[in-house]
């Protein structure tokens, strides 16, 4: 079955409880075993688009968990975009391998590192160099599991291209979900970053640094089943 | 009073016959009119009291009291923040840059409420109060009526009843579905898409620390077709921007403008979100004192 768009937009607020409710009369069956939640929302501050999935196999608490990550996720300046379901008929939570905060912090930089070699020769940034430290800003999902209180799986994901800003804006959503007591603590973290498909998109300079923006090819042209 | 055109009047009155009057056309107009404008097809004469007639041959289209005249063209004041633009390909009608504006921050952070049904609501959401404030200022411009606010969640939103300005937003498509619009490039000049640009990008903008002293610049939107519009109108001002790229997991879309391109944009679109205003003017200050390259060297 193909996502449902239970909130899309407006100060309707009480319509992602209401609808959800309804989906799960009309659409759970004995067959289903779970629920995805999904959220997808901006951070206007500084423009990193994120999304929070639940994955439940308890159909009582699905209303609840829309109504509360809706008003968490308004808060602090975002906007959503939307709140989907969708009704797995096989078991889709399962266990990745989490890394810790100081793992995560060190992958990223063996990765920029890498990054780096594979942009210092480009003939773009090679002739701005010039002593100038090269710092690379790819675009990349960053995202924390937590355990939730209610359901089996939870996790807080983000896009964008500055690590440290994703870092402390996840951390922050994930702190909130466990102040308004919809998850119980941070289970650990996962970085996706395809060095090989990265490529050079613009290159800034200031006095000390060269600014390498570097996105994934694939990502041109694409169009989404929204478009 | 008699009828058509000043020259039509003069014509009659004197007793120019038609086999004369082509010959005697220009002298006649300088008669009749204080000046003459020609746009090709269409002409505007100035009259001695200070009118406008605007008119295709020898017919009258439309009078004026008042004009904006530019080096190329004429614009002529409209209702509800619409000019009538005359110009050597012919005439449209162009949104003044307020509605251009307007209609951009709707695009963005809009709604036109429902999009079938009975009450005709207009909304706007905003965590800013500095972009309610901007809304209302231009809504009050173009159709002279005064949005309320209210709280929403992590929000202020701006909303009114009004059937007349309802409809006149969905005719031009400034807001075609949730998060769907449609960028009015045909009702727009230079002028009127940087407004645009400037309302869309206050909404639906960011701008992100790049460096220690840079920023980047990014516009994102659910719908990449609707994002392509944006990109259209920033190519047509003469703007090199990133293609329409998909960011896969969430399935939203975003352009970038390039580093070379960002002081212009700055200066000549500019936001009037107070986060981007903060950013800019730290980049520009950074600018001046050339920490960027390209940027002015240090006076002194």
């Amino acid at each position: 079955m193909s996502r449902i768009t239970v909130w899309g937009w407006g100060d309707k607020y009480e319509a992602a409880r209401a609808n959800s409710e309804s989906c799960i009369e009309k659409f759970w069956r004995e067959a289903t075993k779970e629920c995805h939640i999904a959220l997808v929302g901006k951070d206007r501050r500084e423009g990193i688009i994120f999304g929070i999935d639940v994955y439940t196999d308890d159909p009582r608490s699905v209303g609840f968990l829309v109504e509360r990550l809706l008003s968490l996720a308004l808060t602090g300046k975002n906007k959503v975009y939307e709140i989907t379901m969708e009704f797995l008929m096989e078991e889709a939570s399962y266990k990745e391998h989490l890394k810790t905060l100081e793992e995560i912090e060190k992958e990223y930089e063996i990765l920029t590192g890498m990054c780096i070699e594979k942009v210092k020769n480009d003939p773009r940034v090679k002739p701005l160099t010039d002593g100038r430290e090269i710092l690379v800003f790819p675009d990349m999902n960053l995202f924390v599991e937590l355990e939730p209180e209610y359901g089996l799986r939870m996790t807080v994901g983000a896009f964008h291209f500055n690590f440290n800003e994703m870092l402390e804006f996840i951390r922050f959503l994930s702190e909130n979900l466990i102040k308004n007591k919809l998850a119980k603590r941070i289970l650990g973290y996962g970085l996706s970053l395809d060095i090989d498909r990265l490529e050079v998109s613009d290159v800034d300079v200031t006095e000390d640094e060269v600014l390498v923006d570097l996105v994934a090819s694939e990502s041109k042209n694409l169009r989404s089943e929204n478009y | 009073m008699g009828g058509g055109s000043l020259i039509d009047q003069y014509a009659s009155r004197f007793r120019e016959g038609k086999l004369f009057l082509t010959e005697r056309e220009k002298e006649c107009y300088k008669k009749a009119y204080r000046e003459i404008m020609d746009f090709g097809e269409y002409k505007v004469g100035v009259t001695e009291s200070g009118e406008y007639e605007l008119f295709r041959g020898n017919d009258v289209i439309s009078t004026f009291a008042e004009a904006r005249i530019k080096e190329d063209r004429i614009l002529f004041p409209l209702s509800h923040g619409t000019l009538l633009e005359v110009y050597s390909s012919g005439i449209r009608e162009i949104l003044t840059p307020e509605k251009a504006e307007l209609c951009g921050l709707i695009a963005a952070e809009g709604s036109l409420s429902p999009y079938e049904g009975e009450s005709r609501q207009i909304f706007f959401h905003s965590a800013d109060m500095e972009l309610i404030e901007r809304y209302i200022e231009l809504f009050e411009k173009v159709y002279n009526r005064s949005p309320h606010i209210y709280c929403g969640k992590g929000e202020f939103i701006a909303g009114i009843k009004d059937k007349r300005a309802y409809y006149d937003l969905r005719e031009i498509g400034a807001k075609t579905g949730p998060y769907r619009y449609h960028v009015p490039l045909e009702h727009l000049d230079e002028d009127g898409i940087k407004a645009y640009l400037r309302g869309f990008f206050s909404g639906d903008g960011s701008v992100a620390r790049h460096g220690r002293y840079s920023i980047k610049l990014r516009i994102s939107s659910k719908y990449g077709d609707c994002l392509e519009e944006v990109r259209e109108a920033l190519v047509k001002i003469g703007f090199q921007p990133s293609e329409v790229r998909l960011d896969k997991t969430y399935g939203t879309h975003y352009l970038e403008i390039y580093a070379q391109d960002r002081i212009r944009f700055i200066k000549e679109i500019g936001s009037y979100s107070p986060a981007h205003v903060e950013k800019f003017e730290e980049f520009l200050k950074a600018y001046e004192e050339g920490k960027l390259k390209g940027g002015r060297p240090k006076k002194g």
